[in-house]
């Protein structure tokens, strides 16, 4: 894995959120009718943008030992659907 | 439906980036485009609808006559892997979502060109992206787009289905694009309830005492969402795990039917009056018919050939191969010298919306140009 290239994106992304205030993408009804169409957004956007980004906060699972863990089974050729 | 420019908002890319859009413009070349709109009719937005929701349900039938049928071999799917298709088809596994691409000028029915039904992209740019500059510049209009509630409705559906509260996500994160394409749908799902945990698809494990995926902290991986293309994954290391069927997929293995172009002759063949189908086979169609020849497994437009009669064939570049599925050719419109694809999305069994891409070649790859779009 590129851990570098990982750090870059989390930095983007760590900068795009920080201009996020939790709720700002919540949205209300539409003049243009798109609420009452089935075409347009009804909600608002919550969720993980206002929430600290990356890493887990869980605990290791201690009923399973990582020594009988393989990893690497997918992806290892680093290829990507988008490129 | 036209095709007008305008001028891009002041700080553009501040504002697309601050809704989480950092893939705007990869290598220093437009992908976002806000310097044009398409401004479509509200007639010609129900006939995409229509036309959307009539291909799902073609290629929902498509897929029982290929089980029942057997008819696995043109698709080229490890043999293995047919059983845990068929058994996730007869569970009625959820899919979340595809997408269509279609060629529409307006006038003529829209024709499918492809489906990209298991690792669509372009979904942040449809659903949130296009929606804010449709907010800023037209507010008073409308815009086909309802992309991000379907997609919550989609994982509560999932979450009362599976009856998991946790979902883990995965992708080559080290690719922006799939990065922010799939933390966007771990944020939907949060808003639909789940708890959610990433996990770069290379510390996917398999723990051989539990004989389980696990995350990278070894939990076990009940529910995955994968921006990772079924394709890829029945061909790598970690495929024979598969096999064992602990980790509940999305897409569904299912999808791996209507992700491959062999499904395309399956639907004319079955639905050879269908004004939105284009002519497909497996074999090359009479020689005076302009065709298109695609591997039955590529990505952006990667390795197609336009062949014209009389005319040398004109193919992209790309790494794949045969085997092809061969279908008529259906020039796209032209609009101020641009070709639009309309990508049209099927979320939760819903037509949610529509985002356009284009290009002043013959074939939509990944150098197109995303453009908004109002209807009014």
């Amino acid at each position: 894995m590129n851990r570098s290239s990982r750090s870059v994106t989390l930095v983007l992304i760590t900068c795009g959120v920080a201009a996020l205030g939790f709720g700002l993408w919540n949205r209300g009804s539409h003049p243009g009718g798109a609420t009452t169409r089935p075409y347009g957004h009804g909600g608002g956007f919550f969720g993980w943008w206002g929430r600290p980004f990356g890493g887990y906060s869980g605990a290791h699972n201690p009923g399973v030992s990582p020594s009988h863990t393989s990893r690497g089974g997918f992806g290892s050729t680093g290829h990507s659907v988008s490129s | 439906m036209k095709r007008i420019p305008i001028e891009p908002r002041d700080n553009w890319k501040g504002i697309v980036e601050s809704q989480g859009f950092h893939f705007h413009s990869p290598d220093d070349r437009p992908y976002w485009d806000e310097s044009a709109y398409y401004h479509l009719t509200s007639a010609e937005i129900d006939t995409i609808e229509t036309a959307t929701a009539a291909l799902d349900e073609m290629c929902l039938k498509a897929v029982d006559h290929v089980i029942e049928t057997k008819r696995f071999e043109p698709f080229q799917i490890p043999l293995a892997f047919v059983p845990m298709i068929v058994q996730s088809w007869r569970r009625d596994e959820v899919t979340l979502y595809g997408r269509f691409d279609l060629a529409y000028d307006g006038v003529s029915p829209p024709k499918l060109l492809e489906y990209n039904a298991d690792t669509p992209t372009s979904l942040l740019e449809q659903a949130v992206v296009q929606w804010f500059w449709f907010k800023d510049r037209f507010p008073d209009r409308d815009q086909f787009n309802s992309t991000h509630d379907r997609l919550i409705e989609a994982f509560r559906r999932l979450l009362a289905e599976t009856k998991q509260s946790r979902l883990h996500f995965t992708c080559v994160e080290t690719s922006l694009e799939d990065f922010m394409t799939t933390g966007y749908l771990r944020d939907v799902a949060i808003q639909a309830g789940f708890d959610t945990e990433f996990t770069p698809l290379p510390l996917l494990g398999f723990n051989h005492r539990l004989r389980r995926f696990v995350d990278q902290n070894d939990r076990p991986v009940d529910v995955c969402f994968k921006l990772y293309p079924w394709e890829w994954m029945v061909r790598e290391e970690f495929s024979k795990y598969l096999l064992l069927n602990t980790t509940r997929w999305l897409e569904a293995p299912w999808k791996m039917l209507l992700s491959n172009k062999a499904i395309l002759p399956v639907l004319y063949e079955l639905f050879p009056e269908s004004p939105y189908l284009l002519r497909a086979s497996h074999d090359p169609l009479r020689f005076d018919i302009p065709q298109v020849r695609k591997p039955i497994l590529s990505r952006e437009g990667a390795n197609v050939a336009v062949m014209l009669p009389g005319k040398p064939p004109a193919e992209t570049e790309g790494p794949y191969g045969p085997p092809y599925v061969y279908q008529e050719y259906h020039p796209l419109p032209t609009f101020d010298g641009h070709h639009p694809v309309i990508g049209s999305w099927m979320i939760n069994g819903h037509p949610t919306g529509i985002g356009i891409r284009e290009d002043t070649g013959l074939v939509t790859g990944n150098t197109s140009r995303f453009v908004p779009h109002i209807f009014s």
